[in-house]
């Protein structure tokens, strides 16, 4: 690759100046990174943070509610709550990650191969891609969930199969639109091989777009891993999984309400938080929008 | 004799940091019953702005810090919105530069020309529709009532243009603002909407301000050029004396930048650098950092726009001088 | 129009051959013999084993198999309920079959002006506390899971208030809280793109034009703006009835309404495959059917497409 002179090193500083400037005066962008920063860090330390065992029934205190002993009460085996509900932020991000990791992956390497080959490369890519879009989402979760059986298996293969064909549409047309640059051509004229131009060349260029397409995306995962775990397709007990915690609770509403609503914040919390983030990275990082 | 319309030390500012930007500062500019002004400038030179302004359509973060627009004698800077709507359309009336999206893609091209006389006239649907068609027989549309209930996207762009001026000759306004009308189009096209331009003026007695970067349009529509760089007029005159010897070194290298068919076209004349943007305008004369005539006081004091003996008007330090850089070729 | 009406239902081809192909390739992956688990605690009946072999057409190879399997789709027959011994999987789901789509229509209905005006105003109030406060409001709206939603509702409306019945499905009541529920983020998904729409549209020179004929702003707004911005919209509608028709999943789960969004989890616990199949297919056919639907009704409120192509 060609050294960037000084210039370019400045001016890319002053970019990221410019862009925290922005970003720190986005109050909303701001309040939903505040919120996810607090979810990871929950889900980094859920085992130190969590006050008893999240799997530890106790027969005796069942649907106890929130008091001194037991911050957001139990559930109907017993379990503390608020333990479950700090392991179950760890249980919902690492699904999110799985997902979001496989989906970038194979999406980028989908979009990149139908975007440089052309011909039945791309026209299988985007066919899958289109076809896979003709499905509602949860559709194709339950035809997974009817091959696989529940779990958590389930819900990462089904949230990456619907996932990845986005993110491989973004890569295609920003890759297509790169070939037409004048340091890939000197690139392609020089013999590089192409791997390396799109690993090299092409990927740092796309790299804005799949952070904000990821940080937009991630909200959604998060939502629709929820929701497998609220049908009984997702998670498996005694993990816990907020989608679950609101399912079991919603039996004992009447009576204990605590189990519903505290998972329902926090699971609610959470992808506002993701998704405030998400708009306020993309408002920044998307040049047809931040012109206007 | 009263202007159509006359704008007077008019000064515009949009939002910025830390200030507030002033986009055009003291624009003065008349045009006559029946007159065609040209207003010439690069592209940001606050020749839209200033259009937008007398049209009183600046977007609401635009305010208006000074200045008069005089329509018919009187000023609309203070008119209500009620007034306003009265008067656009009406009294003053624009088309743009793109007729491709200047008109609505959902709406038929008759109804949007008999739109304006529903609103002002008040005419019923269908005598609106009676004379959109008689208006687009008058731009020259063939077949107008057929024409008449096409959609613009069946139109091409300078039956589109047409519809545009058609549209704004309705209520047979006393001042037509044309921002770049023929930018968008071919060369022949640009003619013959050029052409229809002079007749409907001849026609109507309106007064036309002609907007263009485009010196060649100017010569062959306009009486009067009032040339804008960085916010402000810089030189006006009529336009014969000012292509025969422009007094301001910038109209001066704006006419040489024009390609001309005789000469051997080895490199276009260009000027140097660009046009600033507003937060950037230099101190003193504006024009000074790319002025090849330049001097020292030019650097500090912002020259006035003086009148010279003949009429015209020039805000340069060094108007009438002989021999200056910028003369020779 | 007609050819472009015709050209809109051949598209429609692909997907369903694809839902086709994906169900009877599921069925085929699909853990565990059918006929094992229906036998049960029957495991060493051989005779009756090979008569539900047959009656269940699986003793056939698998091109045979898939022949039948198109013949029968044909004649909207979806085969056999393993649940349920020799019942046909149409008599399963007959009665639920218009109530996913009720619901998720009513949805719809309910969250178009509503998103739509609120999107408007936020985008004609720009930049003012109105429009933050909106935009919070729809971000929250979008991002709140509807079952989450649910237990607060339901434990507000119907357990605090008593305004609306907890669960069940006898009287129209019973469907006040699922539309609801339904038509939240339908109606937050739809506010937020009218927004951007309309101050995409308050940017064309259109917009311009009609502000320089001197029409009163009442005109430029709900004449020329407007229906640039239901256009837009429009094409949305299907995705967003998509979503609705598969959010009745939950929604029906949660409030126990007998609809096929029920039947589909209940079935997936009970290994109850071509019930599951069954309603795969038909929610990919009611989501092709509403696509097609919002792709003809575009060619009629957008004339370019209409006319030219």
């Amino acid at each position: 690759m060609i050294g960037r002179t000084a210039a370019e090193a400045i001016s890319e500083g002053s970019r990221l100046a410019e862009f925290s400037r922005l970003f720190l005066a986005n109050r909303s962008a701001m309040l939903g990174a505040t919120i996810v920063l607090i979810a990871v860090v929950v889900a980094l330390l859920s085992s130190w943070l969590a006050p008893t065992d999240y799997a530890r029934t106790n027969m005796l205190f069942v649907w106890e509610p929130p008091g001194d002993d037991f911050v957001l009460g139990t559930d109907a085996l017993g379990r503390d709550v608020f333990s479950r509900l700090i392991v179950g932020a760890r249980v919902s991000l690492t699904i999110a990650l799985s997902v979001l990791a496989i989906a970038l992956t194979v999406g980028t390497a989908a979009g990149m191969a139908a975007a440089w080959n052309g011909g039945w490369i791309d026209s299988l890519v985007m066919r899958t891609a289109d076809i896979t879009f003709a499905f509602p989402e949860l559709i194709i979760a339950i035809l997974v969930a009817a091959i696989l059986g529940p779990g958590i298996l389930t819900v990462i293969i089904s949230l990456s199969l619907v996932s990845w064909p986005g993110i491989a549409r973004i890569v295609r047309a920003l890759v297509l639109t790169l070939r037409g640059e004048l340091y890939i051509d000197a690139a392609i004229v020089c013999g590089t091989p192409p791997t390396q131009i799109l690993l090299r060349h092409c990927l740092p260029n796309i790299v804005p777009a799949l952070i904000v397409r990821a940080s937009v995306g991630v909200g959604f995962i998060v939502m629709a891993e929820a929701t497998l775990s609220f049908l009984g397709l997702g998670v498996q007990e005694p993990l816990p999984s907020w989608g679950g915690m609101i399912r079991d609770g919603l039996t004992a509403l009447r009576t204990d309400p605590h189990l519903s609503l505290a998972a329902g914040a926090a699971l609610g919390t959470t992808i506002i938080g993701f998704n405030l983030l998400g708009d306020g990275l993309r408002d920044l990082l998307d040049p047809r929008i931040r012109e206007r | 004799m009263t202007a159509a319309l006359e704008l007077s030390r008019l000064s515009v500012s949009f939002p910025g940091q830390p200030d507030r930007l002033r986009v055009i500062e003291g624009i003065d500019l008349a045009v006559g019953p029946g007159e065609v002004v040209g207003l010439v400038g690069e592209s940001g030179s606050g020749k839209s702005v200033t259009a937008l302004a007398a049209m009183r359509l600046l977007p609401s973060v635009a305010r208006i810090d000074a200045g008069a627009v005089h329509l018919g004698g009187r000023d609309i800077v203070g008119a209500s919105r009620q007034e306003l709507l009265r008067i656009r359309g009406a009294e003053i009336a624009m088309i743009f530069q793109e007729p491709m999206t200047s008109l609505n893609p959902l709406f038929r091209a008759g109804f949007q020309i008999g739109e304006t006389l529903e609103v002002h006239l008040g005419l019923s649907r269908a005598e609106a529709r009676r004379r959109a068609i008689e208006l687009m027989r008058a731009v020259g549309i063939p077949a107008p009532e057929v024409r008449v209930d096409d959609y613009p996207h069946q139109l091409s762009g300078g039956m589109r243009q047409r519809v545009m001026i058609a549209m704004a000759m309705a209520c047979r306004p006393k001042v037509l603002i044309a921002d770049e009308p023929t930018t968008a189009l071919d060369v022949t096209i640009q003619a013959q909407i050029l052409q229809l331009m002079r007749r409907l003026r001849e026609e109507s007695g309106m007064g036309i301000l002609l907007i263009t970067h485009d010196l060649g349009v100017v010569a062959g529509m306009a009486d009067r050029v009032v040339v804008m760089y960085a916010g402000m007029v810089m030189e006006e005159a009529p336009v014969r004396s000012l292509y025969a010897m422009p007094h301001h070194p910038y109209s001066r290298l704006l006419l040489k930048a024009i390609p001309r068919v005789r000469e051997r076209a080895d490199r276009l004349n260009q000027i140097a650098g660009t046009t600033p943007p507003a937060s950037r305008f230099p101190s003193g004369c504006r024009f000074h950092p790319r002025c090849p005539d330049a001097i020292d006081r030019c650097r500090m004091e912002l020259p006035p726009l003086e009148t010279m003996p003949d009429g015209r008007k020039s805000r340069c330090w060094r108007t009438g001088e002989a021999g200056l850089p910028s003369m020779s070729t | 129009m007609s050819a472009y009406v015709v050209r809109r239902l051949l598209g429609l081809l692909p997907v369903l051959a694809a839902a086709i192909v994906l169900t009877f390739a599921a069925n085929q992956f699909v853990p565990g013999d059918p006929v094992t688990v229906m036998l049960g605690d029957q495991g060493g009946n051989v005779e009756l084993e090979q008569k539900l072999r047959r009656e269940y057409g699986l003793d056939r190879p698998l091109p045979v198999q898939f022949a039948d399997y198109l013949a029968k789709l044909a004649r909207g027959d979806f085969g056999l309920s393993f649940r349920y011994p020799s019942v046909p999987v149409t008599q399963v789901i007959r009665d639920a079959l218009w109530i996913s789509p009720s619901l998720a229509a009513a949805a719809l209905v309910l969250a178009l002006p509503i998103g739509i005006s609120l999107g408007i105003v936020a985008a004609l109030r720009r930049n003012t506390l109105a429009d933050t406060g909106i935009i919070l409001v729809l971000v929250a709206g979008l991002s709140i899971p509807n079952f989450a939603l649910a237990a607060f509702f339901v434990w507000i409306f119907a357990l605090k208030l008593g305004w609306a019945p907890v669960a069940g499905w006898t009287s129209w009541r019973h469907a006040v809280l699922p539309v609801a529920l339904l038509a939240i983020p339908a109606a937050a998904y739809l506010a937020r793109l009218a927004r951007t729409f309309m101050l995409e549209v308050l940017q064309q020179d259109y917009v311009r034009t009609a502000r320089a004929k001197g029409l009163p702003e009442r005109l430029v707004v709900w004449r020329h703006s407007l229906r640039n911005v239901l256009v837009p919209i429009l094409t949305v509608c299907g995705v967003i009835f998509g979503t609705l028709i598969t959010g009745t999943v939950v929604i029906e789960t949660i409030f126990n309404i007998p609809g096929l969004g029920r039947i589909a989890i209940d079935s997936i616990f009970a290994r109850d495959y071509p019930v599951t199949m069954a309603i795969v297919m038909l929610f990919t056919f009611f989501y092709a059917i509403i696509n097609f639907i919002v792709d003809v009704l575009y060619g009629i409120v957008d004339p370019r497409i209409r006319i030219s192509r």
